[in-house]
């Protein structure tokens, strides 16, 4: 009853990658488990709100220019945009694009739509986004209550498209279809390829870097500043850009990704429909994960030898400068908090500034985008550290942060806030935060030296906190009801 | 439902959610997909950044229901969860709540709930999928369901002691410094107030059917609760939307009256309160001159609010009001009442109220008769700077920025709004 009618349905990442949701142990356990093909994906008995399949393409899609979102949904789907929209609002001054609101409708299903279906309540929503906004794109989302009851959106998009000027693309992501956050990536990005036109010609030496909404702006300034070096330009693809720099996608001359989580399904289709070759490197953060990424960046290109140049340069002048960073960081104990491309980035960052880290987080793990750096991790850490992975998950967190204690957390604000309540200082991983790249390793870095300095609001604040676990779930494993659900 | 461009609310399990984390050790057990919950503390940042609830913002119990439990239920996961909640979580009770998929799927959630009911903390439910309607809906029908299920019926009414309904916590980002008012003053006229929405407690929520009147502070959200309070353990109420500036001297007197209060000595109160409030806005008169004089505004509030601030800056301040467009979704009947209260003003002033929930359809309105002043949300802000017009932040979402304690209700509140507005105006921003 749930399969779609819709050829553009891309499989989970559950049945494509064997991606896993739910796992607690060590990082070298996982990586054995992974090789050894023992890696199970499990659930948890006991689970907190997550993240869902709807609100990748949700959010990225309001990113884009000149496109107007549709959720294809009760009300409560949308009660997401507002909190973007200052990301939103951030992220467009800083590449000066005039302020604008996003431009969202809400299908509004109540009662009504599901009993005699949505269909002409999506119709009405495009027409009315024509009218209203005569956008480049409307991308329509579906949601649980849309798929439960069977829209076909295909068919509403068939009827009226010939009446729309703009190109309209329907993303099939109910909240149900998967644990992993990364099929709706899979989601958005394969679906954005209806709005790719076959190349015209093909353009020399520009990359096409698929862009995350949390790798900030000032980021992708890095990775430009270097790459310009060895004469490679950049052409992102999908956020913050105008359609017309999506419908020529196909002319890159190679594509990589500042998120390797996001990015899979989108490059291999790439690839097999217009021959783009790419690599999927970790996240360019710290030293050696950004001379890796721009070393397999480069390859595409043929430019090996020049990269090497740029990495000598950019390595002389900036490893002096972090070696006074670790001497103020040396043997400090940190919690990672984020999606796992990126907590293994950040993880490779701390490392080399001597400090250890206690527990990673992931929001899931596979192989494709996860081994390679968790390898390299273990390879180079002196201590194991605890991998959660986990869509968030906060009972988890809690337990781990009490347990270990660590001096710092890093990473995202939920998991930031976790860290403050529990006494801990962090440095946050916030929009406009500048972690990328040689610049990024240094700015960081700083910032993990400010983390330390002044706990104040961390240890007064976390004394007035009542958590509302129950005193003994601290004793008990974290992991304790990873297994299977009901 | 026809669509909504930028909507300004939540679901129907938004409405319940801020709910039950505005109430003290209640812990929510989302019985939803996996989304539903994160998606709902995300507009939180809407609501100036208020983390609330005592079960921590976004790590709701939640069953995350995927495709499994859609095909073949998701009753055996609900009840894993609800045991597995009462093992990790200390709470007063649990409040299981839920979504679409699971409202599409038909479960039976009385029956797993009830399985719980030896418990010794209470476990509850409302079915609240988000297609029911917003989250002014969404509160209704979870208060309803909550007092049916906790509420301890009581013929004896504890003389003094009231109700405060038709505030929705978080959907309203200033409710704690609206109740806190409202609270203060009742206090001052000698009552007590037993649910305000602010900080209310499993014994407060047992206890509620003693009291001898509901006050109800919106002309919309909270009617159907106090209704159902009516019906079921014979409590009246009084409806009075929210009152700012000397409106509220009006409510006070309202309020007096129903209960038979002594009204002299609430008369003494409304002197007092009165005095101190003109003697701010005395010293306000240059400012007023400089940057509210003869200016028009235009309002886009869920009609808790469309009355209140009209009232205010109409009779109280001068303004003249153009637009108001009233967000939330009165039921037909309810709206003349509304619009009647809206535009009953000292001065024969007569705006255009309109019911709308689509923004792009009030916008509309507004570029047709620009005003100086719009009350609306962060969206309009960043709307109003197309035209040179200033937005105040009132409504759902207010994103940019944070509210933590204050509110615009009572005597208090208005002279804050006050300060505000016309630093607003004088700054330019």
């Amino acid at each position: 009853m749930l399969k779609s009618k819709s050829e553009f349905l891309v499989p989970t990442r559950e049945e494509r990658l064997g991606t896993v949701c739910a796992y607690g142990g060590s990082g070298k356990d996982l990586a054995q488990c992974a090789r050894g093909g023992c890696l199970k994906n499990k659930n948890r008995s006991f689970s907190q709100s997550s993240a869902c399949d709807e609100m990748m393409p949700l959010l990225n899609a309001a990113m884009i220019n000149d496109n107007v979102v549709i959720a294809h949904s009760p009300v409560g789907c949308s009660s997401m945009i507002p909190g973007v929209t200052l990301l939103y609002k951030m992220e467009r001054e800083m590449r000066e694009l005039p302020s604008d609101t996003i431009k969202a409708i809400s299908t509004n299903f109540g009662e009504n739509e599901i009993v005699y279906g949505g269909a002409s309540e999506l119709e009405s929503a495009i027409l009315e986004a024509e009218n209203r906004y005569h956008p480049k794109l409307i991308t329509i989302i579906s949601s649980c209550a849309a798929g439960i009851i069977g829209d076909d959106l295909q068919a509403v998009v068939n009827k009226v498209q010939p009446k729309i000027k703009g190109t309209i693309i329907p993303m099939q992501c109910e909240g149900f279809r998967s644990g992993s956050v990364a099929t709706g990536y899979d989601t958005f990005l394969v679906a954005l390829m209806r709005a790719i036109e076959p190349p015209k010609k093909k353009k020399k030496d520009t990359l096409l870097i698929v862009n995350p909404l949390t790798i900030s702006h000032v980021n992708e300034l890095e990775i430009e500043r270097l790459l310009a070096k060895v004469g490679i330009k950049v052409q992102y693809f999908p956020l913050f850009t105008d359609v017309a720099n999506l419908k020529n996608a196909s002319e890159a001359t190679g594509a990589s990704t500042l998120c390797n989580l996001m990015s899979n399904l989108f490059l291999i289709n790439m690839e097999k429909k217009y021959g783009i070759p790419y690599v999927e490197p970790p996240m360019p953060v710290g030293i050696e994960f950004t001379n890796w990424w721009l070393r397999d960046t480069a390859k595409l290109f043929g430019k090996e030898q020049e990269i090497e140049k740029v990495i000598k340069e950019e390595e002389a002048r900036v490893i002096p400068l972090l070696n006074e960073i670790k001497s103020k960081l040396e043997g400090k104990r940190a919690f990672v908090g984020f999606n796992l491309a990126r907590t293994l980035a950040l993880q490779s960052l701390l490392d080399e500034f001597w400090m250890e880290t206690a527990v990673s987080t992931g929001l899931e793990y596979s192989d494709a985008y996860g081994l390679a750096p968790l390898e390299n991790l273990n390879r180079r850490s002196k201590k194991e550290f605890i991998l959660q992975i986990g869509n968030f998950q906060h009972f988890e967190w809690v337990n781990l942060l009490a347990k270990e204690k660590p001096d710092v957390l890093v990473g995202g604000i939920e998991y930031c806030s976790t860290g403050i309540r529990q006494g801990i200082p962090v440095a946050p991983v916030l929009p406009g935060t500048l972690y990328v790249g040689y610049k990024g390793a240094l700015s960081f870095g700083k910032e993990l030296v400010r983390s330390l300095k002044n706990p104040s609001y961390a240890n007064k604040i976390s004394a007035r906190v009542n958590l509302p676990y129950r005193e003994n779930w601290y004793s008990q494993s974290p992991f304790k009801y990873i297994g299977d659900n009901q | 439902m026809s669509s909504i461009d930028a909507p300004r609310t939540s679901c129907a399990l938004g409405g319940a959610l801020d709910l039950v984390n505005s109430i003290n050790r209640a812990v929510p057990i989302i019985h939803a997909g996996p989304g539903c919950g994160m998606a709902i503390f995300n507009s939180n940042i809407g609501h100036g950044y208020q983390y609330v609830g005592y079960a921590c913002g976004f790590a709701l119990p939640s069953t995350n229901t995927l495709e499994k439990q859609v095909v073949f239920g998701g009753e055996d996961r609900l009840r894993e969860q609800i045991k597995t909640t009462l093992e990790v979580i200390d709470a007063d009770f649990y409040f299981v709540v839920t979504g679409c998929t699971v409202g599409l799927i038909g479960d039976d959630i009385k029956a797993v709930v009830n399985e719980f009911s030896g418990n010794d903390k209470p476990v509850i439910f409302a079915e609240t999928p988000g297609f029911k309607g917003d989250t002014y809906k969404g509160y209704d029908i979870a208060y309803r369901s909550m007092i049916d299920q906790l509420t301890v019926p009581s013929k004896k009414k504890k003389k003094g002691v009231i109700n405060l309904l038709g505030i929705v916590p978080m959907m309203d980002a200033f409710w704690q410094g609206n109740i806190n008012e409202i609270v203060r003053l009742l206090e001052r006229i000698g009552l007590k107030v037993n649910l305000s929405g602010n900080g209310d407690t499993l014994d407060k929520i047992r206890n509620a059917s003693k009291v001898e009147l509901n006050v109800v502070l919106s002309p919309n959200t909270g009617i159907a609760v106090a209704e159902h309070f009516k019906q079921k353990f014979g409590v009246p109420y009084l409806v009075y939307p929210l009152p700012i500036g000397s409106e509220t001297s009006n409510f006070l007197r309202e309020v007096a009256r129903t209960l038979h209060l002594d009204l002299e000595k609430v008369e003494k109160v409304i002197e007092e309160e009165e005095d101190q409030f003109w003697k701010y806005l005395l010293k306000f008169t240059e400012a007023h001159v400089f940057s509210l004089s003869n200016k028009e505004f235009a309002l886009i509030a869920d009609s808790g609010y469309a009355v209140g601030i009209t009232k205010f800056l109409a009779n109280d301040l001068s303004l003249t009001p153009s637009l108001i467009a009233v967000t939330d979704q009165p039921e037909e009947n309810l709206k003349e009442p509304i619009r009647k209260n809206i535009s009953e003003l000292d001065y024969d002033l007569e705006p255009t109220v309109l019911f709308e929930s689509d923004n792009y359809k009030i916008w509309e309105n507004i570029k047709e008769n620009k005003p100086n002043v719009i009350f609306g949300n962060t969206n309009d802000k960043i709307e109003g700077k197309k035209y040179g017009i200033s937005t105040f932040p009132l409504t759902f979402p207010i994103y940019d920025q944070v509210v933590l304690s204050k509110g615009y209700s009572g005597y208090r509140g208005a002279v804050t709004l006050a300060e505000e507005l016309s630093t607003m105006l004088i700054s330019g921003t």
